[in-house]
């Protein structure tokens, strides 16, 4: 007996079903992984072994799944698929498991930048509340009601919250209370 | 690369418009769609119908899946929809099998935890193809056996399993090979039909 072709199909070799043996449990490199899906593709004989390995680890795992083993299912769908238009999505923009998870890394960095570039100068500032000295010349803007009690609050109001992000808008909660004159 | 990384990869190239990467997911998965509505469904010819259009169903779903869940999660979840559909156009609100099957299908990641009621012929096969694997194990040299064990009962990697047998990772995966091939030869007699014969 051939120990090549113990088999007895011609044209598959021990090695290449060993490699589809490996390919099945996820352990091939990914170029040879690549290359046994196409292979895949056009060996009819690697996919009937393609079968039956699955057949034999359904088997191993359960015997009442493997039982229903309805090769008849698999050509009923097939033929079916070639009456269904093909079907495009986000698969076709990230080709791999990789490529998806760089995609995402990415773009959560991206938000971190944003996030540091916009609220960080915000969250800085919050230290100089009144700061109308850096501010350029402009109109006049409105001018800040003042009091004991309104100062209190605001003081407490800043130890509590010492992240707010809009100091600038102080004078407009200051006077929103008041009634205009 | 997990298995679970092979079958993102064969999903990834439905998504990009290769329909024989799905003929494999549907060969590979159809033995446990089958079960799962076999516990649900009494009439066989209408699990084989329900069956396709859960796969069909899944194909045109496809372009959304993002692999957030395992590929077989998600077809599972389809295959319970599309039998919960199937009782809804017969006018039927509980399955024929036992009421609250499909409720507690949705509850488990297999058909394990729902109730057997399979036909006698049903019964019969799977008692054969249960011995039919135990003649195959029994006959696997110890470290065959243990190598396939450890492989497909216990879901370990190639380099986990060759840690544990003390060996190179080369000679787990053709143990593991071999190991295949001997329990395939045993279920061929039982299994293979001239419809397997497709490809």
């Amino acid at each position: 007996m051939s120990a090549v072709h113990r088999t007895g199909r011609p044209g598959l070799a021990d090695a290449d079903l060993e490699q589809l043996s490996a390919w099945l449990d996820g352990e091939l490199e990914p170029e040879q992984h690549r290359a046994m899906l196409e292979r895949l593709k056009s060996d009819p004989d690697l996919r009937a072994h393609f079968e039956w390995f699955n057949l034999a680890g359904d088997a191993l795992r359960s015997q009442e799944v493997a039982a229903c083993h309805q090769p008849r299912l698999v050509i009923r769908v097939r033929e079916a698929l070639k009456l269904e238009p093909v079907r495009i999505g986000p698969g076709a923009a990230s080709g791999s498991k990789v490529r998806r998870h760089l995609a995402t890394a990415l773009t959560i960095a991206a938000a971190a930048g944003v996030l540091v570039v916009v609220a960080l100068p915000q969250l800085r500032s919050t230290d100089v509340v009144s700061a109308p000295a850096i501010l350029p010349p402009g109109p006049p803007g409105p001018v800040a009601k003042t009091g004991p009690q309104l100062d209190a609050y605001f003081r407490a109001h800043r130890e509590l919250a010492s992240t707010g992000v809009m100091p600038s808008a102080m004078e407009y909660i200051r006077n929103s209370g008041e009634p205009d004159r | 690369m997990t298995e679970r990384d092979v079958d993102w990869e064969l999903v990834t190239r439905v998504q990009r418009g290769d329909k024989h990467a799905y003929e494999l997911l549907v060969s590979k998965y159809q033995r446990r769609i089958t079960r799962l509505l076999s516990r649900i469904i009494r009439d066989p010819s209408d699990i084989e119908d329900v069956a396709q259009e859960a796969f069909i169903k899944a194909y045109r779903a496809l372009p959304s899946f993002r692999g957030e869940s395992a590929f077989y999660t998600w077809l599972y979840r389809i295959a319970i929809n599309t039998a919960k559909n199937h009782f809804a156009a017969q006018g039927r609100r509980t399955p024929t099998r036992s009421s609250g099957d499909l409720e507690d299908a949705e509850n488990f990641e297999d058909a394990s935890g729902l109730r057997d009621v399979a036909t006698p012929d049903a019964l019969l096969l799977s008692k054969q193809v249960g011995e039919a694997v135990n003649r195959a194990i029994e006959r696997l040299p110890e470290d065959l056996r243990t190598a396939i064990v450890l492989r497909e009962l216990e879901g370990m990697s190639y380099d986990e399993i060759a840690a544990a047998m003390n060996c190179p990772v080369g000679t787990v995966r053709s143990r593991i090979f071999r190991a295949r091939e001997a329990v395939a030869a045993e279920l061929r007699p039982l299994l293979g039909t001239r419809e397997d014969q497709r490809w």
